[in-house]
């Protein structure tokens, strides 16, 4: 489905989507509480961006210095070109330590590569651990939001899932007893998991160790405890140095939830005794992204979701608008390198306003790359027919002076009618700015004749505005 | 081989020219803040914000005391901390699994960063068992007021390189709050951290 259609579906229910709206903007302003206690923090994004701009242009090296660094470290590294590639080295990685259940820590990646379904498929049970993913996967749903993925349910549908799949009381909606439940549920899992599969937030070359970073314990809860440990990683996530930790550990909580710091940063370097560690490098379109002076800098992403957060369209239309599983601004520009006409819609769900890239802490030019996008959509000929149709019909029409003052003064004359009859989806909700009283070719025709051309006017001709009428 | 597939993909796709700052411009470590003082103030102000307790003493007596007080007698403990003998002995245990039930795990942490809370730990400190300041209830962090960093960039320039094989930053205990945004403190970790700060 389109975003415009999904959108409307989401908008059937006013006073939630205001809730909606409202929640995520509160996590936007303690991302700002957080960013304006640190002085730094515009030096800090820029250290930020420069570190993932060269890291990108020398990406290959990097690669390498990592995989054989983490190689010597003990660690079995594996690379997947797709998808397909990265869900059968997990499945023959399971299969060889006959593990029946895998426990999940939250990857966007595993999401990406569809490895839940396929697991399931090959009869391994997978059990996600993050208490928002255990929430969606309960519905069968996939994460609304990267960082918090069940931000669109309300306490007491929560209460629901746990009262049919956990057994809680029906009708408990209190956080705590929610919270308390999941707890004791997912432990029972840890405690009999064969294997853990986490993400990657930071993989540092220098070191071959990689850097997992939760506030609920999870990812190492598994890890800890699994005798395998498979961490899955695209090959963006890679930063040269491990002083470059400072950098992007400032700015990933703050920007992502508005807190400090994540409650665990944790870092990878070697497999426990006895304990097996893997793991899995995944191109799957990067390295095509990589390619597009245009949009590789969308590689730099750490995944915060601070875009998310401040997107006037994504708190208004929820993350299940979008057709692409990661949804917001940084999921519009990701999402068409994937699939072109699949995701067309998406870079359309922007008011191009920017806030995007102004919270952006790797400082990526999304609001630029949207419109790039719409670009390339609009020339491969994947936009709907009639905004195709309404732009050329505008081109005749702005070539012939005569016809486009005509349009002009029918558009003034039928603004009104417009408003009235809420025939544009513009004016569902607010009405059209009522219409000048004289068009711009009036007024500056007018200009033209109270006030002699002269050098003085030739130094500055735009004149200040229109003369007061006594 | 898909890792030389991905490499070939990597090295075809990645212009060095077309990037703005050349390698040898880009600032490795930013310099600026590496000369900061840290204060003890702003850690434990830190500490308050994101949920764990502190705690000030003048010897391991007080510590002792404060335990006694606050952990059930009959409670498990399991201490990496000399000074403070828990009630299950680390070196016995070869499964981690078998932690599970720990009432409180009693931890040295190395230094504390002050602008996070943080501390920072790794298998010196931690020992055989990763999973134990996870997996334990409630935690017991034991740091010396004068091991303080104000920033992560001395944080890790105090690091230098991890000896070891695994290593944690932990400010304060587990939380969520993926439920309608709701701050739950305990969500798979600590329900509770408590920091020591021996002067």
């Amino acid at each position: 489905m389109n975003h415009p259609s999904a959108a409307r579906d989401f908008l059937r229910d006013p006073e939630r989507a205001a809730w909606h709206d409202q929640t995520l903007w509160m996590v936007r302003s303690k991302r700002d509480r957080m960013a304006a206690r640190v002085p730094e923090w515009e030096q800090l994004r820029e250290a930020a961006s420069q570190i993932k701009e060269h890291t990108l242009a020398h990406l290959a090296d990097y690669l390498e210095e990592f995989a054989d660094k983490a190689e010597a470290n003990g660690i079995q590294v594996h690379w997947a070109v797709d998808g397909d590639e990265h869900n059968r080295i997990v499945h023959s990685i399971l299969k060889r330590h006959h593990v029946n259940k895998l426990v999940k820590s939250k990857s966007m990646l595993t999401e990406e590569c569809h490895l839940n379904p396929y697991l399931q498929q090959h009869g391994i049970e997978v059990i996600d651990t993050d208490l928002g993913e255990r929430i969606v996967q309960l519905q069968q749903k996939p994460p609304s939001h990267i960082v918090m993925p069940a931000i669109h349910l309300k306490r007491a549908e929560v209460g629901e899932v746990f009262h049919e799949h956990l057994g809680t009381p029906a009708g408990l909606d209190d956080a705590q007893q929610l919270t308390e439940a999941a707890r004791q549920h997912l432990r029972s899992h840890f405690l009999t998991a064969d294997a853990a599969l986490t993400g990657v937030n930071f993989a540092v070359a220098e070191t071959g160790g990689f850097v997992v970073c939760t506030n609920e314990g999870n990812a190492d809860m598994g890890a800890h405890l699994a005798p395998v440990h498979i961490a899955c990683m695209g090959i963006e996530k890679i930063i040269p140095k491990q002083a470059h930790l400072g950098v992007f550990l400032r700015l990933l909580a703050r920007s992502a939830t508005g807190q400090p710091s994540t409650v665990f940063s944790s870092h990878f370097l070697k497999p426990r005794l006895g304990q097996e560690m893997h793991l899995v490098l995944v191109d799957n379109g990067r390295s095509r992204q990589l390619a597009r002076p245009d949009f590789r800098q969308s590689l730099a992403c750490i995944r915060c979701a601070a875009c998310f957060n401040t997107c006037p369209v994504y708190r208004r239309s929820g993350g299940y608008s979008y057709s692409y599983f990661i949804a917001g601004p940084i999921g519009s520009i990701l999402a068409p390198n994937v699939d072109k006409a699949a995701h067309s819609s998406m870079p359309f769900a922007s008011t191009l306003c920017g806030s995007c890239s102004n919270v952006c802490p790797v400082k990526i030019d999304i609001h630029t790359q949207l419109l790039k996008w719409r670009q390339e959509i609009s020339q491969a000929g994947l936009q709907p027919a009639w905004k195709t149709l309404s732009m050329q019909v505008m081109a005749w029409i702005i070539q012939r002076p005569l016809l486009f003052r005509f349009s002009g003064w029918l558009a003034s004359k039928g603004l009104p009618l417009a408003n009235l009859l809420k025939l544009d989806p513009w004016t569902q909700h607010r009405d059209l700015p009522e219409p000048p009283r004289e068009s711009f070719r009036q007024w500056h025709n007018n200009q033209s004749n109270k006030t002699p051309v002269n050098s003085e006017n030739r130094v500055n001709p735009v004149p200040k505005g229109p003369t007061p009428t006594p | 081989m898909s890792r030389t597939t991905i490499l070939h993909a990597v090295r075809q796709a990645q212009d060095v020219r077309a990037h703005r700052h050349p390698p040898h411009e880009v600032k490795t470590t930013p310099s600026f803040d590496l000369n900061t003082t840290p204060s003890l103030a702003e850690f434990i102000a830190t500490l308050d914000l994101i949920g764990a307790q502190v705690i000030r003493g003048r010897s391991f007596s007080e510590a002792a005391a404060w335990l006694s007080e606050n952990v059930p007698a009959q409670a498990s403990t399991a201490s990496r901390v000399v000074e403070l003998p828990g009630t299950v002995d680390l070196s016995a245990i070869h499964d981690p699994h078998l932690l599970d039930g720990i009432h409180t795990a009693i931890l040295p942490a190395r230094f504390g960063v002050c602008e996070n809370g943080a501390v920072w730990l790794d298998e010196t400190e931690l020992g055989p068992h990763r999973v134990l300041p996870f997996i334990a209830e409630h935690l017991f962090l034991v740091l010396k007021a004068r091991e303080l960093v104000s920033t992560m960039h001395q944080a890790y320039q105090r690091i230098g390189s991890i000896e070891t094989g695994f290593g944690l930053f932990l400010a304060g205990p587990s939380k969520t709050a993926d439920i309608e945004q709701c701050l739950v403190i305990g969500a798979h970790g600590a329900r509770g951290a408590t920091v020591f700060i021996l002067d």
